[in-house]
């Protein structure tokens, strides 16, 4: 599949950008970082409720992105190598959080057991860090445990308390989600779809 | 104004990597990867 990849548009445009302003290099390099988060960014936020309202899932599956990028800037995860596949993937998951978020009914007995396997994986296993990007510290790691700890709690007790059914749900099935992605097992799951030829055109 | 406009993009971007430079990722499942003169 042949599309415009993020990459080539964000370096080309900071490529300009250095050019015009008289930049050096590693601020060329920063730049094109930075355009290239806030392009995927801006993509995802305008085609993501889109995809949402079309499934007829606009606020569970909403509610179900929010939380996953709240606990995910603390826990880390697993990553795709393309914006794509990501976008895709992402997609996905979370329209069929929202479409399971209005139908399922947890079990009480159930949502505490679910619960205290998050907080143990989130406890031994965040934060997952990039190989190719690590966390350098010991103490940043620390304070990224602590904090990813701390949110998972503020989610459970958020979901804990009497809400609506679907937004529950909707809170709840994202956390496990993004637990999920802590764990080793993804890892099959995730080279599989970066086998895939979702591989997005160069443009110079 | 072509000058201010391109300083302003260029702000935002290195406030966006400041951010996204996290290890962890701030966004749903994918982090641009890290070019060579900033590893």
């Amino acid at each position: 599949m042949n599309l415009i990849s993020v990459h080539s548009i964000a370096s080309n445009l900071s490529n300009v950008i250095t050019q015009e302003l008289n930049l050096d290099n590693v601020k060329r390099a920063k730049i094109s970082y930075g355009l290239e988060a806030i392009i995927g960014a801006i993509i995802k936020l305008v085609i993501f409720p889109v995809i949402f309202l079309v499934f007829g899932v606009f606020k569970q599956s909403l509610i179900a992105m929010f939380t996953i990028a709240i606990l995910r800037y603390a826990s880390g995860g697993m990553h795709l190598k393309t914006f794509i596949s990501c976008f895709m993937v992402s997609a996905g998951l979370i329209v069929s959080i929202g479409m399971l978020a209005k139908v399922l009914v947890i079990n009480h007995y159930l949502f505490y057991v679910l619960n205290f396997v998050s907080f143990i994986i989130v406890l031994l296993k965040s934060p997952v860090d990039p190989p190719e990007k690590p966390i350098k510290t010991k103490q940043k790691r620390y304070i990224m445990k602590i904090l990813s700890v701390l949110i998972l709690l503020l989610l459970i007790y958020i979901s804990s308390k009497p809400i609506e059914n679907d937004v529950k749900n909707s809170i709840i099935l994202a956390v496990y989600l993004q637990v999920l992605t802590l764990t080793s097992w993804t890892n099959t799951i995730y080279k599989y779809i970066n086998q895939l030829k979702l591989k997005a055109k160069e443009v110079s | 104004m072509k000058k201010y406009i391109f300083n302003l993009i260029a702000t935002l971007s290195i406030i966006a990597f400041f951010i996204g430079i996290q290890p962890t990722s701030w966004s749903v499942g994918y982090q641009p990867e890290l070019p060579d003169e900033l590893r």
